[in-house]
C-alpha cells in the first residue's frame, strides 16, 4: 500500500505499522531496523500503561500526561533553540531539532581513530554489526509500555562508539531541540570498549512558549561500559513547561569501569527519570548525580537503582534540588546489594531544601540488602534554608534576600561541582541563578 | 613466639538453638468454637460474652470489611495464612478474672511460672499484671493504690462489661474497624487486651504489665486493647508475649489503640517472642494530643513474619513521637516491623530509632513513614535504621517513605547497613576475649539504645533472648 499517510498521522505521533514504516523509510533506516521497531509496537500493543498504585508510579501525577495523538514536530520548527547549553572546544557534536538532524560534527582526528558519534539510524545502516548487537539490551524494549513506544517511534537517536583503550579528552555534545507544545522520542546508546575514556554532554530545550496542549517526551539512554572503560553522561534538561518528560536511562558496567551519571532539572511540566546502574562487573563505580530547581508547579521525580551483583564495586547517589512556589519532588531510590555482591559499598544521599509554604519533597532512599560484607548507607533531607546561615550572613552585612540566594546557590554547588566540565559547570551556574530569578507568573499555574 | 598476625575470623558456624520457651500444656479449654470465620461465628463471640448490641454490630460491619478487603501485597508473604483454618474463640476456663493467683488453674500456672510472673509480681516490681491465657485474661490483680487513685487496669471484656460507657466512646476510633484487613478481622473477633483509663492527673509511676501467650493449635489470638490517658497523666504498659511451638502456622491479629491526651505521657513497651510458626501481624495506633508524649518500644525476635508499624498520630501542637525498636530475625524468619508519625499539627516533633539484625538466612525489613501535612510548621522529624548483617544468608532491607507538604520543617532520614566489624572483632580478641565473646559484646553494643529504654527485668530478659539466638547461632 506505499508510505502514504492519513493527515492526522503527519501530524501526531501514532503507534501504527504504517507510521512505523513510514519513519523508518523517512530516516533511510535498513530492514533489520525497521523489523526491530515493528517488534517494539507489538510489544507496545501487548502492554498496559503503568498502573498507578506501582510503587515507582504510585507519586507520579499522570493527570493531563497525553497518553495518545502525540503532536509531532514541523517542518518549519527547524531552528534550534538558544536556550541549549553552549559548550565550545567540544570533540564533536550532534544536533536534533524537531526530529532531523540538522549538525553532525566529529574531531577528524578521532574519527581516524575509530570513534564513532553518528545518528543511530546512520550507524545502523553503516555498522549494522555493531549497534545490532547492543540495541536494545540494556534496555529492553519490553521494560515497560513508554521505552517499547519509544523503542518504536525514536526519530532523534545517538551512537556513540569508543574504541579499545581511546581516551577522548574533551566532551561530546548531543543537542535536542524542539518546538514547545511537540511531542518526542530519542534513544542515546553508548558503547565503551574496555579501557576508553569518554563523556557525553546532552543539552534538551524548547522553542516557544508552553501551550495549552500538554506534550511527552520519552528519551532512552543505553550506556554499555566493558571492562575499565569510563564515561561520565550529563543530561541538561530544559523543556518548555507544557512538556510532561520521561527518561530511561540505564547502564551496564564491566569489570573496573567507572560512570558518572548526572541529571539536571530545569525544565518540564512533569519530568520523571528512570536512573538505574547495574554494577555487574567486580570493582565497578557508579556516581549518580542529581541536581534541580522546582518552581510553579512542576514535579520532578527520580526513580534510581544501584544493583550491586559483583563483588567490591561501589556506588554513591547524590540528589540535591530546591523547590519553590507549589513544587514538589519525588525521590525513590533503590540500592539492591545481590548475595554475590560483597564487599561492596552503596551509598544514597537525598537532600531538598523547600523554598515556600506549597513546596513538598518525598525523599524515599530504599536498601535491599543480602550480602553482609557490605558497607550501606543513605540519608535523606527535607527542609527549609537554614536559619542559621541566614543569620550568619546578615551578621557579615548581607541582606536577607541575597543572603538566603547564597545558601541555595552552596547547597546546590556541591553537585554542580561534580559535574563534568569546566563549561558545563559555569553554564549549570548561571541556568540555576536564571531558574530562581524567573518571576512566579512566567512558572505557570497549572496546579 | 610467632609474630602476632590478625587472626582468621571465621565465619560464625551458624545452629539454631532449641525454642526455649517450647513447653505447651495440655490445651484444656472449657470453650472452643469449631474453625472458620462467618456472622455465626462472631455472633456466638458476642453471645458468650453478654455484649451490648452496638459491640455485636460492630463486629459484625467489620466482618464485611475484612471479607472485601484484599490481602497486602507489600511486606511479608501473609499467602499462607488459611482463615477457614483457625479457632477464632477459646476460653481456658468457665471462671474467670481470679482474684489471686492461688486460685489460677494449675495447669495456667504451670506455664507461668516458666516465664516467671508470679516472682515478678512478688517483688512488687510491677504495677498489675493481667495475665492473657488464650483469649480471655485469667489472672488479674491491680494494686490497692492504683485502685484508689481511680486507675482502671481490666481485660477489654471485663472494660466493656463494668465501664462501658467509656469504652464506647474510645472504641475503634484510632483504628476504624476498616482500617485494614487484620484490623477488621480483629475488630471482628476480638477477645481480651487489656483496658487502661488512667484519670486526670495521675501518674502510675511503675509499669502496668500483661503477658500475653498462644497456648492452643491453631489458635488465632485477636486481644484488643485500649489505652486512655487523660490530661497530664502518666502511663508505662508492658507486655510481653512467648508462645509454645507447634506444627502448624498460628496467626496472631492485635490491635492496640492509645489516647494520649494533653500533657499525658505514655509509654507501650512490647517484646514479642512468639515461635516461629506464628503469623504476628499487628496494628498498633496512638493518637498524642496537645504537649502529650506518646513512645513506642519494640522488641521484635521471634514469629514466622512480623508485620507490625506502631504510629503515632500528632494531633495538636508540643505534641512528641516516639519509636524504639529492635529487630531479630534468624532462620525462616521475616521481621518487617518500623514506624509511622503523621505530624498533622505545627510544632510537634518525632524520633524513630531502629536496630536490626539478621542471621542465619533470616529477613528485617525497617518499614516507616513519616508525613507532615500542609500547615504543620515547625515539625521536626528524626529518622535512624541500623542494619547489621551477621552472615552472608541474611537480608537486610529499609523501606523509609518521607511525604513532605510543608517546608518550615525539619525532616532527616539516615540509615546504615553493615556487619560486625572485623576491626572489632579484631581489637576485641587482642584483649583476650574468644571471636563468640567479642561479637556478643558487639552485638550488645549494637542493641544497647534500645535495651536501656527498656524497665530493668524487659532489659534482662530481651539481653538474655538476643543471647540466645546469638548462642544458638555463634555458639
Amino acid at each position: 500500500m506505499g508510505h502514504t499517510l492519513a493527515l492526522d498521522q503527519r501530524l501526531t505521533i501514532t503507534p501504527s505499522r504504517d507510521a512505523v514504516e513510514l519513519l523508518a523509510a523517512t530516516l533511510d533506516e535498513p530492514a533489520w531496523l525497521r523489523d526491530h521497531r515493528l517488534t517494539a509496537l507489538a510489544t507496545f500493543e501487548s502492554l498496559d500503561w503503568p498502573a498507578a498504585d506501582e510503587e515507582e508510579w504510585r507519586r507520579t501525577p499522570m493527570d493531563g500526561v497525553p497518553l495518545e495523538n502525540w503532536a509531532l514536530p514541523q517542518e518549519e520548527d527547524a531552528p534550534l533553540p538558544a536556550a541549549l547549553v553552549p559548550l565550545g572546544g567540544e570533540a564533536g557534536l550532534l544536533s536534533h531539532s524537531n526530529g532531523s538532524t540538522t549538525t553532525q560534527e566529529l574531531d577528524e582526528a578521532l574519527a581516524a581513530q575509530g570513534v564513532l558519534l553518528l545518528p543511530l539510524s546512520q550507524a545502523a545502516r553503516e555498522y549494522e554489526g555493531l549497534v545490532r548487537a547492543h540495541l536494545n539490551t540494556v534496555v529492553p524494549i519490553g521494560y515497560d509500555r513508554l521505552t517499547a513506544l519509544s523503542a518504536a517511534l525514536w526519530s532523534q537517536g545517538l551512537f556513540c562508539y569508543l574504541p579499545r583503550g581511546l581516551t577522548v579528552e574533551r566532551p561530546f555534545l548531543h543537542y535536542l531541540g524542539k518546538r514547545a507544545g511537540a511531542s518526542a522520542l530519542g534513544h542515546t546508546l553508548v558503547m565503551a570498549e574496555a579501557g576508553s575514556t569518554a563523556t557525553l554532554i546532552e543539552s534538551c530545550a524548547s522553542n516557544g512558549a508552553p501551550t495549552s496542549a500538554p506534550s511527552l517526551t520519552h528519551h532512552t539512554i543505553e550506556l554499555a561500559l566493558d571492562n575499565a572503560a569510563q564515561v561520565q553522561l550529563a543530561r541538561i534538561q530544559q523543556w518548555d513547561l507544557s512538556t510532561n518528560a520521561f527518561l530511561t536511562a540505564r547502564a551496564r558496567l564491566g569489570r573496573d569501569a567507572n560512570l558518572l551519571l548526572a541529571s539536571v532539572d530545569f525544565g518540564a511540566r512533569l519530568s520523571k527519570e528512570r536512573l538505574e546502574i547495574d554494577l555487574s562487573g567486580s570493582g565497578s563505580h557508579a556516581d549518580l548525580l542529581g541536581l534541580f530547581v522546582g518552581r510553579g508547579a512542576q514535579h520532578i521525580e527520580h526513580n534510581t537503582r544501584q544493583n550491586h551483583s559483583g563483588v567490591g564495586g561501589s556506588s554513591d547517589l547524590l540528589i540535591k534540588g530546591a523547590l519553590d512556589d507549589q513544587a514538589a519532588a519525588v525521590q525513590y531510590g533503590v540500592i539492591k546489594i545481590l548475595p554475590e555482591g560483597q564487599k561492596t559499598a552503596g551509598f544514597q544521599t537525598m537532600r531538598n531544601l523547600l523554598l515556600s509554604e506549597g513546596a513538598s519533597a518525598d525523599p524515599i532512599p530504599v536498601l535491599e540488602i543480602e550480602a553482609d560484607d557490605v558497607q550501606c548507607s543513605h540519608a535523606a533531607a527535607v527542609g527549609p534554608v537554614d536559619p542559621d546561615h541566614i543569620f550568619y550572613l546578615q551578621s557579615r552585612g548581607i541582606p536577607p534576600e541575597p543572603a538566603e540566594r547564597m545558601v541555595v546557590q552552596g547547597f546546590l554547588e556541591i553537585v554542580a561541582q561534580r559535574l563534568p566540565d569546566q563549561h558545563l559547570r559555569e553554564a549549570v551556574a548561571h541556568l540555576i541563578d536564571a531558574k530562581l530569578d524567573t518571576p512566579k507568573a512566567a512558572e505557570g499555574t497549572e496546579p | 613466639m610467632p609474630a602476632a598476625t590478625k587472626p582468621d575470623i571465621q565465619k560464625p558456624d551458624i545452629k539454631k538453638e532449641a525454642y526455649e520457651y517450647g513447653f505447651h500444656d495440655k490445651a484444656a479449654a472449657a470453650v472452643k468454637l469449631p474453625k472458620g470465620l462467618s456472622s455465626d461465628v462472631v455472633n456466638t463471640i458476642s453471645d458468650l460474652k453478654n455484649e451490648p448490641e452496638w459491640m455485636r454490630e460492630l463486629r459484625l460491619r467489620a466482618l464485611q470489611y475484612f471479607e472485601q478487603r484484599p490481602m497486602p501485597e507489600w511486606g511479608g508473604d501473609v499467602g499462607a495464612i488459611d482463615f477457614n483454618d483457625i479457632h477464632y474463640f477459646v476460653r481456658a476456663s468457665d471462671e474467670r478474672d481470679e482474684e489471686s493467683w492461688d486460685d489460677v488453674p494449675e495447669y495456667i500456672k504451670n506455664t507461668y511460672d516458666k516465664l516467671g510472673i508470679p516472682e515478678a509480681e512478688k517483688k512488687g516490681l510491677l504495677a498489675g499484671v493481667g495475665a492473657q491465657y488464650d483469649s480471655e485474661v485469667v489472672y488479674h490483680n491491680i494494686r490497692k493504690d492504683l485502685e484508689a487513685k481511680g486507675v482502671v487496669f481490666l481485660s477489654t471484656d471485663q472494660a466493656l462489661q463494668d465501664h462501658e460507657d467509656l469504652v464506647r466512646e474510645h472504641f475503634s476510633t484510632i483504628i476504624p474497624p476498616n482500617d485494614n484487613k487484620f484490623a477488621a478481622l480483629n475488630t471482628a473477633v476480638w477477645s481480651g487486651g487489656s483496658f487502661i483509663w488512667v484519670p486526670e492527673g495521675v501518674k502510675v509511676d511503675i509499669p502496668l504489665q500483661a503477658y500475653f501467650r498462644i497456648n492452643s493449635e491453631d489458635m488465632g489470638q485477636f486481644e484488643r486493647t485500649l489505652i486512655i490517658a487523660e490530661p497530664g497523666a502518666e502511663v508505662h504498659y508492658v507486655e510481653g508475649c512467648t508462645a509454645p511451638i507447634y506444627s502448624s502456622d498460628s496467626l496472631h491479629s492485635a490491635v492496640v489503640e492509645i489516647i494520649a491526651k494533653k500533657g499525658s505521657n505514655v509509654r507501650y513497651t512490647t517484646i514479642q517472642n512468639w515461635s516461629n510458626n506464628v503469623y504476628n501481624l499487628v496494628t498498633k495506633r496512638a493518637a498524642a494530643y496537645e504537649g502529650a508524649v506518646m513512645s513506642w518500644i519494640d522488641g521484635n525476635l521471634g514469629s514466622k513474619l512480623t508485620m507490625k508499624y506502631p504510629a503515632v498520630y500528632l494531633m495538636e501542637p508540643g505534641a512528641h513521637g516516639e519509636v524504639l525498636s529492635v529487630a531479630f530475625a534468624g532462620q525462616g524468619q521475616h521481621q518487617d516491623a518500623g514506624a509511622k508519625m503523621v505530624h498533622g499539627a505545627p510544632h510537634t516533633s518525632s524520633v524513630i530509632t531502629s536496630k536490626s539484625l539478621a542471621i542465619d538466612g533470616g529477613r528485617t525489613s525497617y518499614r516507616g513513614l513519616v508525613k507532615v501535612y500542609e500547615g504543620a510548621a515547625g515539625c521536626r522529624s528524626n529518622v535512624r535504621c541500623d542494619a547489621l548483617m551477621l552472615d552472608d544468608q541474611s537480608r537486610s532491607d529499609t523501606y523509609p517513605y518521607m511525604e513532605i507538604d510543608e517546608n518550615r520543617v525539619d525532616i532527616g532520614h539516615e540509615a546504615t547497613v553493615s556487619k560486625v566489624g572485623e576491626e572489632k572483632l579484631f581489637y576485641l580478641m587482642s584483649r583476650g576475649l574468644t571471636e563468640s565473646e567479642a561479637t556478643k559484646m558487639i552485638v550488645n553494643g549494637f542493641v544497647e539504645p534500645i535495651i536501656k529504654e527498656l524497665p530493668m527485668e524487659y532489659a534482662v530478659e530481651l539481653n538474655r533472648l538476643v543471647e540466645l539466638q546469638m548462642d544458638g547461632a555463634i555458639g
